[in-house]
């Protein structure tokens, strides 16, 4: 379930439940321990707003796609693993790592 | 970064790199400057190449454990990039086993001055940078077409010492986070990376920074930095949470929003004014190599590590 599908669009007040209604006042808790584990880790961060701008913030799968293949950062063990599985070795070589920032 | 999404999300390549080839990444910055095997070694890659005599050395190149080049490119396009994997592997596909084979010897010291680990016993925390637009009443990532749209990735390298530091001011009840980790995180990783090689901050452009725990571990604080023109800067706030378990983060998650504004020397292209940019920082077990790779702002060691000199 996405926080984007519970939620009201648009709303950016601190972690308040409230606009659920009376009727689902047992179902604010489970909905408030439901959000407050899609925080990813960020516990501390109970606001509605907070949990969507992180997986804004955070890589997509589909720009992680690349992290599907195994890089090494060393070049002398790529080397080693080169000559042991008798494979060609592809170099990615960027000024700033290719893996980072860039 | 745009280079990872067009060429290798491309499930030819991917697939042919995952099964063919032994992948690796390097910062050329470090590489073409090492005095070491590993340096000689990339040299002798390089200089079969047309990067020869060229002073970066920026590229995708194909080579034997033995260092006989077998492809070169430094083309964006996909298409390119394949052809280039296909010739090279029909390439090795030609050579006799003892071009191919080498018993590749341990390589020795490597040249402290270009090259970074992290210390023993210290950790990782992968730092998510994004530019951000408010779109329907709320912060998201820009639109597809636009630069500087996708997530950047830094790393920001803590040391046992500092953690345990950490752990202990959290215990004691909280209190301003020490200067070498919080300027740390001012200096070298409050910066936009979403378009390139930010320039680190200088210390007197921290004009206004306050990073404090308390004793449950929440993290809070807000920050101005920027250039005394100026011209580019970050202001925003921080909130979080620090978990220390034996001496151990078991726990570093910040998020980081503010807005952002201008171009350093490797990073134009900046929106006009102040937008909104994103962080999130968050605690990583380094079990990837691509966990692994040093901080971008560690190119000067002792400034990473004591931030205020």
């Amino acid at each position: 379930m996405s926080l984007e599908r519970v939620l009201p669009s648009g709303k950016q007040s601190e972690f308040d439940i409230s606009w659920l209604g009376g009727c689902l006042r047992d179902y604010k808790l489970e909905m408030q321990n439901l959000f407050q584990t899609m925080l990813i880790g960020l516990a501390v961060l109970t606001s509605q707003a907070d949990v969507v701008v992180v997986n804004e913030i955070t890589p997509s799968k589909a720009e992680s796609a690349w992290l599907e293949i195994d890089w090494e950062t060393d070049l002398w063990e790529a080397r080693k693993e080169a000559a042991r599985t008798d494979k060609p070795i592809y170099l990615w070589e960027m000024d700033g790592h290719p893996l980072g920032c860039v | 970064m745009a280079d990872r999404l067009l060429v290798f999300a491309n499930a030819e390549v991917k697939k042919l790199l995952k099964e063919e080839f032994v992948t690796v990444a390097a910062d050329d910055w470090y590489q073409r400057r090492r005095k070491d095997k590993v340096g000689e070694f990339f040299a002798k890659v390089v200089d079969q190449s047309p990067r020869k005599g060229v002073h970066t050395k920026q590229g995708h190149y194909i080579f034997t454990a033995t260092g006989k080049l077998l492809g070169f490119n430094n083309n964006r396009g996909p298409e390119k990039r394949l052809a280039m994997i296909k010739d090279a592997l029909s390439e090795w596909d030609k050579l006799p086993k003892g071009v191919r084979k080498v018993d590749v010897p341990e390589h020795g010291k490597n040249d402290q001055g270009f090259y970074r680990e992290l210390p023993k016993g210290g950790q990782i925390v992968k730092v998510y940078t994004r530019c951000l637009e408010e779109r329907s009443g709320r912060l998201q990532k820009l639109a597809d077409n636009k630069i500087g749209n996708l997530s950047a990735v830094d790393h920001l390298w803590l040391q046992h010492l500092e953690v345990r530091q950490l752990g202990n001011l959290i215990v004691s009840g909280g209190g301003p986070i020490s200067n070498a980790v919080s300027l740390r995180i001012a200096k070298f990783h409050l910066r936009d990376n979403t378009r390139g090689e930010p320039r680190d901050w200088k210390t007197n452009e921290v004009k206004e920074w306050s990073l404090k725990v308390d004793g449950q571990g929440k993290v809070s604080g807000n920050f101005l930095i920027g250039s005394a023109d100026g011209q580019m800067g970050y202001q925003g706030k921080i909130e979080g949470m620090i978990l220390v378990d034996k001496g151990r983060l078991a726990k570093f998650d910040l998020l980081v929003l503010g807005k952002h504004w201008g171009n350093s020397r490797y990073t134009q292209g900046a929106r006009p004014g102040k937008a909104p940019m994103g962080q999130v920082f968050r605690l990583s077990d380094g079990k990837r190599a691509s966990d692994r790779i040093p901080p971008q702002g560690i190119r000067w060691a002792p400034g990473y590590w004591n931030p205020a000199t």
